[in-house]
């Protein structure tokens, strides 16, 4: 199993040297976690990371040690030494890497908020939405645009490109769209349980899932079938139909 | 030579916590062995029936306990698998109330009975929802049930309000709830939520015999006596909440409506009828059966096919019946709440018939075969995913409703996977007598009864106060030990629990 594509991209720009090299298991994942400590995320002093140096049997748990004290949320799941959880784990520490440079670049003044809302605009990029004061000291007009443009691909309203256009309007224009660009969310615990019955016997967890899923598809398409049918009944019965009681008929008995 | 209680009791084994076999040689000729379900709180009254019956005197009269009348059923050419009681099992004419027998299409020998379907052919219960809540009912109890008294006729001889001219039942014989819907009396969605989608493709009004029309006739709409009633109830207690929701029963203190009826002197006449024409074709035959009153045909003689058309045609006028009784409780729901039926979301939950004989393919030894299977106070109960079940209920299996006793609780259930295995996809259909209606009479006061209702705030009306307590819960087990026991055995599942809070009756 290969790094993801996207940690391999964010890596490349992070200049790790040698990214086709990385591996998901043995020594080469943990050159690249003892890379990013002491290159990018630099939590531990010199003589905290020997121990993330010594790439032993104990070495997971250090490794996992060291996730939980830079404060990544870690369930029972994600703690087992598992392809996959270190394919997300380095995902987790590459994004946070990512995230102390940004930090550290507004911190000292190299990047102004309005500066990468700017340089993400001219990439084709939507500044992030959760930031109030993003477009300070910009032309509102100058980003209706581009904007229109996210708009239309994502099949969403458009802002109306004559006339005048408020902060707030582009603001919530780009929350659409962040809402429709943002990942989906992965974590594990908030997969929706299919515990339905199936119907017959299957084994594999997985295929169980998708055959519950394929009959809960079955079922809203027998659903709608069965609309068309009573709908097409009620028309019938607005010709033919003229219920009637007669009162003086009853009669009620011992 | 008669057996004693010991003899007998050795013939039964206790296969677990729910049921019993009962082995080959219990009765004569019995071509596959008997089951019945029961707990230990059920399997006294059942083995104190068969006590009693082995201290009587051999020529005394009167019906056999249901345990041999299930085993003389095992013992009928063409059954399959095994003669099944259910925990509300008791005696009957010929079948016991509470027997399922299969029998295979594909044997010439196998053969149909009236009594395993019972007099009243597709007797059944039907569930209808509400979005009132018992709060909305405070004030209003008492009108809506004399409103509910008023608009659906009870009792013997009683008469509807529907004109009914004798071409219309020609019609609603061979139409079933079909009739109902073009008439206007039922909604689309009723016809989806009925079991058969209420109607049997192979009725034939034409084998209705004049004397069974004439009594069907003016009684169309009408509930009947003896333990057919219209209850309002409200839901008590919810044990499957996803199942409670797909049915549109998801609030407790919901109200609720439950009509149980069947197809009243039609039916009677149908099976009366019947029987006749089948003891001169089982001299014709050479069928021989452990009792007179298990009287049978070949399926496929004409009087078989002649039963089977005439048992569909009476099952159709009762879904015409019960659809008739929700469109007046429609009616009295809606002169009482000021709103239409649709804007008190009147929806039909499901409507169950617990005596009728169906063709189904089951698995047999493996194999997919076509059976005609009589269900004598016993209702379908199919699983989850089940072809004829409705969409709404393909995830949750076939709701199954359990009409309790006057006053008591009632339960709906839905269908397993289970029961499927081992019951042909059937379970219970209620709480099963316990007393003869002639001891009831005797043991009991009708005063006493009546006043045990009131003082549990239970609105009444019947037509016959002085019968009542033939129908009292003394009269019959405890319904919620028989749910329990089906639920235990797996071959049905507790769903939701019904309280009455009014019970209009015959």
């Amino acid at each position: 199993m290969s790094v993801a594509p996207a940690t391999a991209r964010r890596l490349r720009l992070l200049s790790y040297p040698s990214v086709e090299e990385i591996s998901l298991s043995g020594h080469g994942y943990g050159k690249v976690i003892v890379w990013l400590e002491e290159e990018k995320i630099r939590l531990y002093s010199r003589e905290e990371r020997k121990a993330l140096r010594q790439f032993d049997r104990n070495w997971w748990n250090t490794f996992i040690q060291y996730c939980r004290e830079l404060g990544l949320k870690l369930d029972e799941a994600s703690v087992r030494d598992a392809a996959a959880n270190r394919s997300a784990l380095l995902d987790r520490l590459v994004s946070l890497a990512v995230q102390d440079i940004y930090k550290d670049a507004i911190e000292e003044q190299r990047l102004t908020p309005a500066a990468d809302a700017d340089a993400m605009r001219q990439n084709g990029h939507a500044p992030s939405g959760n930031r109030a004061g993003a477009t300070t000291g910009l032309s509102v007009g100058k980003l209706v645009s581009p904007v229109n443009r996210m708009l239309q691909v994502l099949d969403l309203p458009l802002l109306p490109a004559q006339g005048r256009v408020t902060e707030e309007e582009l603001l919530a224009a780009l929350q659409c769209v962040l809402v429709r660009v943002r990942p989906v969310e992965t974590d594990q615990t908030h997969k929706p349980k299919l515990d339905l019955p199936l119907g017959f016997e299957c084994i594999d967890k997985d295929v169980r899932d998708a055959a519950v899923v394929l009959r809960l598809l079955h079922g809203r398409e027998l659903r709608k079938l069965q609309t068309n049918i009573n709908g097409m009944i009620n028309k019938l019965q607005e010709i033919v139909a003229d219920p009637r009681t007669d009162t003086r008929l009853g009669r009620v008995g011992r | 030579m008669k057996r004693n209680f010991e003899q007998e009791r050795g013939y039964l084994e206790r296969v677990d916590g729910t049921s019993y076999r009962i082995k080959k040689g219990f009765v004569p000729n019995m071509n596959v062995e008997g089951l019945f379900y029961v707990n230990d709180k059920l399997e006294k009254l059942i083995l104190d029936e068969l006590r009693n019956y082995c201290r009587a005197p051999s020529d005394r009269g009167g019906f056999l306990p249901a345990v041999k009348q299930i085993g003389n059923v095992a013992s009928l050419p063409g059954i399959v698998c095994r003669s099944i009681g259910l925990p509300d099992v008791h005696s009957g004419y010929g079948f016991a109330i509470g027997n399922i027998a299969a029998f295979d299409m594909s044997k010439p020998e196998a053969v149909v009975s009236p009594g395993g379907v019972g007099f009243d052919i597709n007797c059944g219960v039907r569930l209808i929802r509400t979005n009132v809540t018992e709060k909305d009912l405070a004030d209003r109890k008492e009108r809506l049930t004399q409103a509910l008294f008023d608009h659906i006729p009870v009792g013997v001889g009683s008469e509807g309000i529907i004109p009914c001219k004798p071409n219309d039942l020609e019609e609603a014989l061979q139409l079933g709830v079909d009739w109902s819907m073009r008439e206007g009396y039922a909604w689309p969605e009723d016809k989806e939520h009925c079991e058969e989608y209420g109607r049997m493709l192979v009725a034939d009004p034409t084998k209705v015999s004049s004397r069974a029309k004439k009594r069907g006739l003016p009684q169309m709409g009408t509930l009947g006596a003896g333990n057919h009633y219209a209850e309002i109830q409200v839901v008590d207690e919810i044990y499957d909440k996803m199942a409670a929701k797909k049915m549109g029963l998801d609030r407790k203190g919901q109200v609720c409506v439950m009509i149980h009826s069947g197809s009243r002197g039609l039916g009677h006449q149908v099976a009366t009828d019947a029987l006749v024409e089948m003891e001169r074709a089982m001299g014709r035959d050479g069928i021989q059966t452990n009792d007179r009153q298990l009287a049978c045909a070949r399926i496929q003689s004409t009087e078989g096919q002649n039963y089977l058309k005439a048992m569909s045609a009476a099952a159709n006028y009762a879904w015409v019946n019960r659809s008739s009784m929700t469109f007046l409780t429609r009616q009295a729901f809606s002169k009482v709440f000021g709103a239409s039926p649709d804007d008190l979301d009147m929806h039909v939950i499901y409507d169950v018939s617990h005596n009728i004989a169906k063709i189904e393919e089951h698995l047999v030894d493996g194999q997919l075969r076509q059976l005609l299977v009589h269900r004598k106070g016993s209702t379908r109960a199919f699983p989850p995913h089940h072809p004829l079940i409705p969409v709404d209920y393909q995830m949750t299996g076939q709701p199954v409703l359990i009409g309790g006793t006057m006053g008591t609780c009632s339960y709906v259930l839905t269908g397993t996977e289970k029961g499927m295995r081992e019951t042909f996809g059937s379970t219970c259909h209620g709480a099963g007598r316990a007393l003869s209606r002639n001891k009831s009479r005797n043991e009991l006061s009708y005063e006493t009864v009546l006043q045990n209702l009131y003082d549990r705030g239970i609105s009444v009306r019947v037509a016959s106060p002085k019968l009542i307590m033939e129908e009292a819960p003394d009269s019959y087990k405890d319904v919620t030990q028989v749910v329990q026991t089906c639920h235990d055995a797996g071959i049905s599942q507790m769903c939701v629990k019904l309280r009455p809070v009014a019970v209009v009756k015959g």
